[in-house]
């Protein structure tokens, strides 16, 4: 990436999560582009609501999920085939 | 922490199961089932599916158990079979939806330059509250189960890149085109929901 970057590009690179592993002068470009444009910085704010969101999510183990009589039902039914 | 997917050695339980040793197998399923319930509920199957689910991976595990050579994790192994189960078990339900058409319309949203045509709408917050994390859950539920197994062993597992593709079976490139279109489409949906709120 030699110029600035399109906000396609910003997007991209933000909705795919390599923004990290970016080479330190794309990042800058990344960085330097999300303060100048507010569409691509609303988009990278709301990325990080969904990192976060998401994150909670699949973090989750409810109780119904997690009673210690799941994995004994499991191992009588499988006594059992 | 105590994590219940650490067993102290897994040569030994593999020998102890191969050997048929008493206790061996419900040591196995003791220790297993509270991850793999994890990954069913987060794969957004209801308790007695993800139980079912469960059950049919240390099935067929415990069939095929020669064939375990602890090349790969044992933990990740588990996770692999449980996710082919679920994939099936999403397939037979019908609810597997063909390739998306989210990013066709996200590349609509630019002109021939790159730039915004019909920019973004939706939440302007930084920080996630109670609403915006309600509303993200409901278009969660729209990610087809590799988009949400990849999440969960990613942000829930912390599993590495490497150890996500081995158990989904896909490329570092098809990893990332599956995460980057999870993503698009629950913006895409984030916005629709936004909008349409009272």
């Amino acid at each position: 990436m030699m110029g600035m970057p399109s906000c396609r590009e910003v997007t991209r690179m933000l909705a795919e999560g390599e923004f990290r592993n970016a080479p330190r002068r794309t990042r800058w470009m990344v960085r330097l582009h999300l303060a100048m444009c507010r569409h691509c910085g609303r988009f990278a704010r709301q990325m990080n609501l969904i990192a976060q969101a998401l994150k909670a999510l699949v973090s989750r183990r409810p109780d119904e999920f997690n009673r210690p009589d799941v994995a004994e039902r499991i191992i009588a039914r499988l006594r059992h085939l | 922490m105590l994590h219940p997917m650490a067993p102290s050695n897994i040569e030994e339980e593999i020998a102890a199961l191969k050997e048929c040793r008493d206790g061996a197998m419900e040591k196995l399923i003791r220790e297993r089932t509270p991850a793999l319930m994890a990954a069913g509920f987060a794969m957004g199957f209801s308790r007695t599916d993800a139980e079912e689910l469960a059950q049919e991976t240390f099935s067929a595990f415990l069939e095929a158990l020669e064939r375990f050579e602890g090349r790969s994790q044992l933990k990740t192994y588990l996770f692999g079979i449980l996710y082919n189960k679920a994939s099936d078990l999403r397939r037979r339900r019908g609810r597997e939806e063909s390739l998306d058409a989210v990013q066709e319309e996200f590349e609509k949203r630019f002109n021939a330059g790159g730039m915004w045509s019909k920019p973004p709408k939706g939440p302007e917050e930084s920080a996630l509250n109670a609403e915006i994390e309600s509303l993200i859950a409901q278009c969660a539920e729209g990610l087809s189960v590799s988009q949400r197994a990849a999440f969960f062993l990613k942000e829930a597992e912390g599993e590495s890149a490497e150890e996500i593709c081995n158990v989904l079976g896909v490329s570092y490139t098809n990893l990332r085109v599956l995460l980057y279109r999870a993503r698009i489409k629950l913006r895409e949906c984030l916005e629709r929901n936004w909008e349409k709120r009272s």
